[in-house]
């Protein structure tokens, strides 16, 4: 039997979308894009109050920003004041984990480039008194070599 | 006589061609804003406080002054600027006891300061290990085994105190 062969219709893909993506990603890149700078000097530190997507700290750390740029500029996980009220701002944050059988291991800081270091130390001492010994420091500045 | 209609429509198909390469263009020099963190335990608070004299030989002091310049054993270096902490970290390892880098600082002296001083700290301190690697196995010191890992940490040790010096 003669079977008629069906006719090879060629593939035709409809790219109409594409430049829509393109624009897409075009406009994602255009937005997210720093340019790189490798001066030594143009150290930036994150604006104190900014940083909650690049956070490192699990569940049970403590999270502490000092901002220059606010009054209140001292924020303990979720509480806000201003530095010279910090002991009483972190013992609440603490009594808070604590009753949800938190025990806080490690303090992550979060401090703008010109804070001066009497407030600094000042957290530090409290964070000693209370027995969290793990500091850690957070910034942008490129420390692998 | 009749005018001929002119056509208006543009041909948008260069649109494409012109946002692919603006495309390839930031990806290219996009760099993400990268969070670094520096690690530091502090000793528990106690009541009784250690004094005892260091030897010289042991300790490294270092002075912010709060203007990013710092003094390094009666020389002053600009924090801006390219200068080693290798050759006095050295030193202070040469000693059996673990050696001691005091910094003191002023309660003014910028947060910024502070940071790129133990940056430098870090960084010279994986400088001197790669030099000691090289010196005593002839490796980097990424290259090398753990035990002799340990065995070269074991020769660069030191504790950090620092010290808020009061405003005059």
């Amino acid at each position: 039997m003669n079977i008629p062969r069906k006719p090879k219709k060629p593939i035709k893909i409809n790219t109409t979308a594409l430049p829509d993506i393109i624009f897409m990603l075009l406009f994602f890149f255009m937005v997210t894009t720093t340019m790189q700078n490798q001066n030594m000097s143009d150290l930036e530190l994150p604006a104190a109050f900014n940083v909650q997507a690049k956070s490192k700290a699990g569940p049970n750390d403590l999270e502490i920003f000092i901002s220059s740029s606010v009054q209140n500029n001292l924020k303990v996980n979720t509480h806000i004041g201003k530095v010279e009220d910090s002991k009483q701002l972190i013992a609440l944050e603490l009594n808070q984990m604590k009753k949800n059988s938190i025990f806080v291991h490690r303090a992550f800081m979060y401090i703008d480039e010109n804070i001066k270091m009497s407030s600094v130390n000042k957290i530090k001492e409290e964070l000693q008194s209370l027995n969290i010994l793990k500091i850690s420091y957070i910034h942008n500045y490129e420390s692998e070599s | 006589m009749k005018k001929r209609r002119i056509n208006h429509e543009t041909d948008s198909g260069v649109f494409a061609d012109v946002s692919f390469l603006l495309l390839i263009f930031f990806m290219v020099v996009t760099t993400f804003n990268k969070a670094y963190e520096l690690q530091q335990s502090l000793p528990p608070k106690t009541t009784n406080q250690r004094s005892g004299k260091i030897a010289k030989d042991r300790i490294l002091s270092l002075y912010l002054n709060g203007k990013a310049q710092v003094l390094v054993e009666g020389e002053i270096f600009d924090q801006n600027y390219a200068y080693s902490l290798v050759d006095e970290i050295r030193r202070i390892s040469a000693h059996p006891k673990p050696g001691v880098v005091k910094i003191n600082m002023l309660p003014d002296t910028p947060y910024k300061d502070y940071v790129q001083l133990l940056t430098q700290l870090k960084k010279d301190k994986e400088i001197l290990l790669d030099q000691i690697a090289q010196e005593s196995l002839g490796k980097e010191f990424t290259f090398l085994e753990s035990t002799q890992k340990k065995q070269i940490l074991y020769r660069i040790k030191y504790t950090i105190i620092e010290n808020e010096i009061p405003a005059l």
